[in-house]
């Protein structure tokens, strides 16, 4: 559910504002890169990031320091993209045609190759025969480099299961690139 | 424990081709500058007061911890993110300026477009506003009782013309400390244009499009016309109504010609 606005516009202090502005600009392409790895459509990205944004700035004042930032957002951002998830089949009934809601116009001039952009799709539809929880310790272990120990704060689960989940994770996808491969969809 | 060896690190038993899969999120999950750009234009009700107001603290609104005006340090932010690189803090003072520049361009142009007619013309009228028009706002707008009252948050289907704000706008001109909007103003302006944004992200094209409604009666020179605008077009588009979504975004591209989200609605309406 998305956050309430009224609640994130409260008077707020300026150093609060402040403090918005430059997460913001420091994390930002974390939380997009987060939520792209978790499975937000390219064309969902702005809004869903977002949305994570907006409740960032309404639970700003709750972020416990003994965390890191990026974990903190990290958490948000996954939940965002899991209510994005369940309301996925409702906005696809109801949504326009694709074509309409393209709106990653600002990137498209700077679309990657042909090769790339099947690889990362190959990669995508691995990753979605993945469940939430192994996906997101993958990606971070993975993709984001971060240390398994900020991982399992990262998805609040103990450090032993982080591995457990990264061991599990790989296995299947390991699994899934052998499949394509004697299928002769990857060399 | 240790951490395992990442598959994509140098010595790891990764396959050729995982390694290629992986590699192809490393290098194409980036969103790029235009893209944060534009969503933190979409963020900037909640990056700070607009500039000039008197809530807004001193330098720039929203600069970055370090820039002159801004309080030291970032309570809460971790040790690594402390210490993030200049091109970090390069990036945040771009986005500020750009945010400023933003507001500054969407009401200036406003300003200016008012302030060639008598106040009376400043008040909003049709051609005025990129907001689809309705039975209500293609009419005159009647005459508001000239008391000034708080901002409480507008009714969505009731727009509301506020020509005592436009009487209220100093001569093109005049002093620029008399030319600062009531905070209130602005408290209320922001929540409308996050409000309708919010709308449009839960899919509720069409309380979006009553909220920008709301705005533009009561915010036509607003510091988030040009956001209330943009949303509107997208409301327009997810409601289907292929035409109105059209004539407003051509009412848009000729407001605002250099808008980051010029490309954005043309890949909407066309």
């Amino acid at each position: 559910m998305p956050a309430s606005v009224a609640e994130t516009l409260a008077p707020a202090e300026p150093r609060a504002t402040v403090e918005f502005a430059a997460l913001y600009a420091e994390h930002a392409a974390f939380v997009w890169r987060s939520l792209r790895r978790l499975g937000v459509s390219d064309r969902d990205l702005d809004d869903v990031c977002q949305e994570v944004f907006v409740v960032v700035h309404r639970k700003l004042a709750t972020f416990d320091a003994t965390a890191t930032m990026r974990t903190w957002l990290f958490g948000i951002a996954r939940r965002v993209a899991a209510d994005h998830r369940k309301r996925a089949h409702v906005r696809r009934e109801t949504l326009a045609a694709p074509a309409e809601l393209e709106i990653s116009q600002a990137g498209a001039a700077q679309a990657p190759p042909v090769e790339l952009q099947r690889a990362r799709a190959v990669l995508d539809e691995i990753l979605d025969e993945l469940d939430e929880a192994k996906r997101a310790v993958f990606v971070l272990f993975e993709l984001e480099e971060m240390a398994m120990a900020e991982v399992a704060k990262a998805v609040e689960c103990p450090l032993q299961t982080a591995y457990s989940r990264l061991a599990a994770a790989r296995k299947q996808v390991e699994g899934a690139v052998r499949r394509r491969q004697l299928r002769g969809e990857l060399t | 424990m240790t951490d395992p060896r990442r598959w994509l690190d140098d010595g790891s038993e990764a396959s050729p081709a995982l390694r290629t899969l992986l590699a192809s999120a490393r290098r194409s999950d980036e969103p790029g500058a235009p893209r944060l750009e534009a969503l933190a234009a979409r963020l900037a009700p909640l990056m700070g007061p607009p500039p000039g107001t008197p809530g807004a603290p001193p330098g720039t609104p929203g600069a970055p911890p370090g820039t002159p005006g801004a309080p030291s340090g970032t309570p809460g932010a971790p040790s690594g993110a402390a210490a993030a690189s200049a091109g970090g803090a390069a990036l945040a003072v771009k986005l500020v300026v750009a945010l400023v520049a933003l507001g500054a361009i969407g009401g200036g142009a406003w300003y200016l477009h008012g302030s060639r007619g008598s106040a009376p013309d400043r008040e909003p009228t049709p051609s005025a506003a990129i907001v689809a028009p309705t039975a209500s706002s293609t009419a005159p707008a009647p005459a508001a009782p000239p008391r000034i009252e708080p901002e409480p948050v507008a009714p969505i289907a009731a727009p509301v013309a506020r020509p005592d704000q436009a009487a209220r706008a100093p001569a093109h001109g005049a002093d620029a400390a008399t030319r600062r909007r009531d905070p209130d103003d602005g408290d209320a302006e922001g929540k409308l244009v996050v409000d309708a944004e919010a709308a449009l992200v839960r899919d509720d094209a069409a309380a979006a499009l009553g909220l920008t409604r709301s705005h533009a009666a009561r915010f036509p020179t607003g510091a988030h016309a040009e956001e209330r605008d943009r949303i509107a077009v997208e409301a327009l588009v997810r409601l289907g109504n292929r035409a109105q979504a059209s004539a407003a975004a051509e009412r848009f591209f000729t407001r605002y010609p250099h808008s980051i989200y010029r490309a954005r609605l043309e890949g909407l309406v066309r």
